[in-house]
């Protein structure tokens, strides 16, 4: 552990480095939200016209 | 030993400390160009399968399959980067060029099988799930870390995670297995050693100094050649079943035949091949397989909607 955080301390982050890291977290993030809208819709779908018919 | 493959084993000897892969490496990391067959094939396992299936769910059954045979490709290159750092064909993949770190590619590929698997049990079903659960297993642990540096039989048996796709797009749809996705299984299984000893015989020099034991290692260029040509011939039965078997009509039957017809003459032509003229056909019939298996899973769902 101790030994990966001294290589990360060694590591130089140029600019162009986390300006590649900050892309891949957004490209990340955007594609945790598609999957989620995806697990959404498939939920509607599944539910179907059951959404309406639940006990009040 | 060349100035590249030193320099190499000299960086492999210094790997790679921290992260410092690009969402592009991430993406080479799933071999997407492999998925785009595993995707088509799974797409037409779905939609040759009986009933309707709502678009949505098609959609989310086929990125859950493509998410899984990414996510068992990451796997596939973490455990192989030694012997990709040596082949000229590999060098450059994420892992052995030093962009992502061997433990970053694994996290990566163990974390995104479990989502894919277990997406696709709680949204789609749970046999297709453990077709996928199935499928990632057998590339990562059976192909990648027993059979690939162990036979020659490698990519024989290991073919079957290829294989699997339109299997699971069948279950995914219809909740069964029935013979029609086993002869689709079929079809890939029996392609699949034509297809790789074709690109093995062109890098064979690559693989002999990996010291993976492919067909033309092991048992040498001559019957390398005769077995492409045995497979090219049991393929094209195989390739016909589903017309002798009554799933498929007229149509399907007359493309097949004609495209296994070419198949079967450029493997002739390749085992009757003098040494200068060998890896250009080589080449020629591995790409030509690939525009094959391709047309043979177009002409299914044609042929379904035609009903010729």
């Amino acid at each position: 552990m101790n030994d990966e955080i001294e290589k990360q301390e060694d590591t130089v982050w140029t600019e162009e480095l986390l300006g590649q890291r900050r892309k891949r977290a957004a490209i990340m993030a955007v594609a945790l939200l598609a999957f989620i809208a995806l697990f959404f819709w498939v939920t509607l779908i599944k539910l179907g016209a059951n959404i309406a018919n639940r006990p009040l | 030993m060349s100035q590249s493959h030193k320099e190499t084993l000299l960086k492999l000897q210094e790997p790679a400390s921290v992260d410092v892969g690009s969402a592009a490496d991430y993406i080479a990391l799933m071999k997407p160009r492999v998925m785009s067959l595993v995707v088509f094939t799974a797409l037409v396992g779905l939609v040759m399968a009986p009933g309707a299936m709502h678009p949505v769910m098609a959609v989310a059954a086929i990125s859950m399959i493509a998410v899984g045979a990414g996510a068992s490709a990451a796997l596939n290159m973490w455990y192989d980067a030694d012997i990709d750092a040596v082949m000229s064909r590999t060098q450059g993949r994420p892992v052995p060029s030093g962009r992502v770190t061997p433990d970053a590619a694994l996290t990566f590929g163990l974390w995104v099988s479990g989502l894919s698997v277990l997406a696709m049990a709680v949204m789609i079903n749970y046999l297709s799930a453990a077709l996928l659960a199935f499928t990632i297993f057998f590339y990562a642990v059976i192909y990648t870390m027993f059979l690939k540096r162990r036979t020659a039989q490698n990519i024989v048996i290991g073919g079957a995670a290829g294989a699997l796709p339109p299997v699971i797009g069948w279950a995914a749809a219809a909740n069964s297995v029935s013979i029609e996705p086993l002869i689709y299984f079929a079809i890939i299984f029996f392609w699949t050693p034509p297809h790789f000893w074709a690109l093995a015989l062109i890098k064979n020099d690559d693989y002999q100094a990996a010291n993976v034991p492919m067909l033309p290692v092991t048992a040498g260029v001559k019957s390398t050649l005769t077995q492409i040509l045995v497979y090219a011939f049991v393929l094209f039965g195989v390739s016909l079943l589903p017309y002798t078997l009554g799933y498929s009509g007229l149509f399907y039957a007359a493309g097949a035949a004609a495209l296994g017809a070419i198949f079967i003459a450029l493997c002739v032509a390749l085992a009757m091949a003098r040494d200068k003229h060998r890896n250009r056909l080589a080449g020629m019939t591995f790409a030509y397989s690939i525009f094959y298996l391709f047309s043979l899973f177009v002409l299914l769902p044609t042929d379904k909607v035609m009903g010729i």
